[in-house]
């Protein structure tokens, strides 16, 4: 429970929710992805209300193939259902590559309480995602 | 003995949660005060805002209150100018040593900050335009008012075995602005507000209304729409996604129109970060699309005068479909060789400027026909958790959420379940086939604007969730 200051209601909310670090080397996993895409720094993010379905974009991502980074790739999005999306990862990097991220503007409540998160992870691998949505056509 | 009577002052006790503001002459005097104090220091301009709030909430879920809350404040916050520096800072405090540290801590800030090539002088006395949105009957709503309204609404959900969620608020506000050069502004409103989401089983909607006059909207009948949309959405169908005529109530337009109102600040132009750079005065909506920023418009609410206190100006945004007019804070007028429009924020701020009272031209249509006029489509509730996915494009992601309804052959024939959208607001506002009548609309991701329904053809749903 948490609030954002002297007149408003303690709310339930999750602020600080990490991912523990895993085992993996950064360049080993990489080396290890036949074929895949690194996605760095997010920039758009929806869910729906039940937190299933949910879209991320980032500014920049590489293609990798056989082990190594390529092309380089605008705008990369994913999407999925969140159990499923979680259920298929398969690597986690250890902690010398975990990093601490958040928001400053994290919103909720009637009447708003806007509070700073933060999120630690290190970079991890997802298998059999879907990317593109957010510019598809179909 | 005889028991004692019932004092009158307890039962005037009960209806005296409506808090009253300060009169305007003690908002006056407060800048004065203010302006005064700053003289015998180094500030060579000072401006004031002084802001009053008092509001209350009534919150409800499981078909119950839980939560009641009220708050009344006031706030100082103080600009200085020394040397071409300029910073703010805010009190809550208004005896006058108070004032004096937020003035010395306004300077102090100021003297930080790099000399600001483009701060101008602050402007001198205006003239406004007035605007009356301050009603009786909403500042006079009592906590035992609202409590009996959501009764009522709890009590429509318990007989049809559903369960209640929301919100009923009511409040009062209102600014004064004063600055050193004789300019002073001041404005008060009243606000009420109704929200309801009705649950049953796996399937939801909702319905919300606001306005300045608690008599504009009827909590009851909210209530009981959405309690008939949540019938109708219990077993939700799967289709497939792709594209889809859509028939979007006034909320699910809202939120996603209300994404492109800072497209149309004279400084996002500037910094090349608006979805307008380069397609100003052409052909770029549907011609059934006008746009006005007015906030004299009968179902708009917010002050006359912006953030430095000049008199807000109605603008005409978008005149069928072709963008031709921006809007201006004095420092991007005078770098785009304009004239000022009264939609600056106040200073210092990184965005310049904005239209805040957005109004949609809107038709003769209305839902009914829309359904009637539609052989296969969606009737969209409204939208949620939207985001934007390309700025320039105006791609925009979110999700469908509390009633997604097939129309077929001119009818509702079920709910289907919630998708996903990807969808540029440039094409779809290209795509528009009817408008109902523009209304004051309220939703959860765009502040309120005038918008009306729409429906829309080849809206693109990418993806289908779980329910």
């Amino acid at each position: 429970m948490r609030t954002e200051s002297w007149n408003r209601l303690p709310i339930i909310r999750m602020t600080n929710v990490s991912l523990l670090p895993g085992t993996w080397d950064y360049d080993d996993l990489i080396a290890d992805t036949d074929d895949g895409i690194l996605m760095e720094t997010n920039r758009s993010w929806s869910i729906d209300d039940r937190r299933y379905q949910f879209q991320f974009s980032t500014e920049i991502g590489w293609e990798i193939k056989g082990g190594k980074k390529v092309r380089m790739l605008k705008n990369p999005s994913y999407s999925g259902i969140t159990t499923e999306f979680w259920n298929s990862c398969d690597a986690i990097c250890k902690f010398d590559h975990w990093a601490l991220w958040g928001t400053p503007n994290c919103g909720k409540g009637q009447p708003m309480q806007t509070m700073g998160t933060g999120h630690g992870a290190s970079p991890s691998r997802f298998r059999n995602v879907r990317i593109g949505t957010a510019f598809s056509n179909q | 003995m005889k028991p004692a009577a019932k004092s009158k002052k307890s039962a005037t006790a009960a209806r005296a949660n409506s808090p009253e503001l300060l009169p305007e002459r003690e908002l006056r005097r407060i800048v004065v005060s203010v302006l005064r104090l700053a003289k015998s220091t180094g500030a060579e301009e000072t401006e004031v805002h002084v802001d009053e709030v008092a509001n209350a909430l009534t919150r409800f879920a499981n078909n119950a209150i839980h939560q009641n809350v009220a708050e009344h404040g006031l706030t100082i916050s103080i600009r200085t100018v020394a040397d071409g520096r300029t910073a703010r800072a805010t009190t809550n405090r208004i005896d006058e040593d108070s004032l004096r540290a937020a003035i010395e801590a306004s300077l102090s800030l100021a003297h930080s900050q790099p000399k600001n090539p483009r701060l101008l002088p602050m402007p001198a006395k205006q003239r406004y335009r007035s605007v009356s949105r301050f009603i009786k009957p909403t500042a006079a709503l009592s906590a035992e008012d609202r409590a009996r309204t959501v009764r009522r609404a709890c009590d429509l959900a318990i007989k049809n075995s559903q369960i209640a969620a929301g919100i009923y608020s009511n409040g009062q506000s209102q600014s004064a602005l004063g600055n050193s050069r004789g300019l002073f502004a001041a404005y008060r409103e009243t606000h009420a507000e109704f929200s309801i989401t009705i649950q049953e089983g796996p399937a939801a909607s909702w319905a919300k209304a606001n306005s300045a006059d608690v008599r504009a909207f009827d909590p009851q009948k909210l209530a009981m729409r959405a309690c008939e949309k949540a019938h109708l959405a219990v077993n939700a169908r799967e289709l497939a996604p792709g594209r889809y005529t859509v028939i979007l109530e006034p909320a699910a337009v809202l939120d996603l129109v209300g994404f492109l109102f800072y497209d149309f600040a004279a400084t996002a132009l500037e910094d090349k970060r608006s979805c307008l750079n380069d397609r100003m005065d052409k052909q770029l909506f549907g011609q059934n699309i006008s746009i006005t920023d007015d906030v004299y418009h009968p179902l708009q609410q917010g002050a006359s005068f912006d953030g430095e206190g000049l008199p807000r100006q109605r603008v005409q945004l978008v005149d069928r479909g072709v963008p031709e007019n921006l809007v201006y804070s004095r420092v991007a007028a005078k770098a785009a060789s304009q004239q000022p429009t009264g939609h600056g924020f106040a200073l210092p701020n990184e965005y310049g400027e904005a239209p805040m009272n957005l109004v949609f031209g809107g038709g003769n249509s209305s839902l009914e026909k829309m359904v009637a006029s539609t052989e296969r489509g969606l009737l969209v509730t409204r939208l949620w958790y939207i985001r934007e996915v390309d700025p320039y494009e105006k791609v925009m992601t979110g999700m469908t959420r509390d009633g997604l309804f097939l129309v077929e052959n001119g009818r509702v024939t079920g709910a289907v379940r919630n998708f996903r959208f990807n969808q540029s607001l440039i094409e779809m506002l290209n795509n528009v086939e009817l408008l109902g009548p523009a209304v004051r609309a309220t939703g959860e991701e765009a502040f309120e604007m005038v918008v009306p329904a729409m429906k829309v053809r080849n809206f693109h749903f990418s993806e289908v969730t779980k329910f």
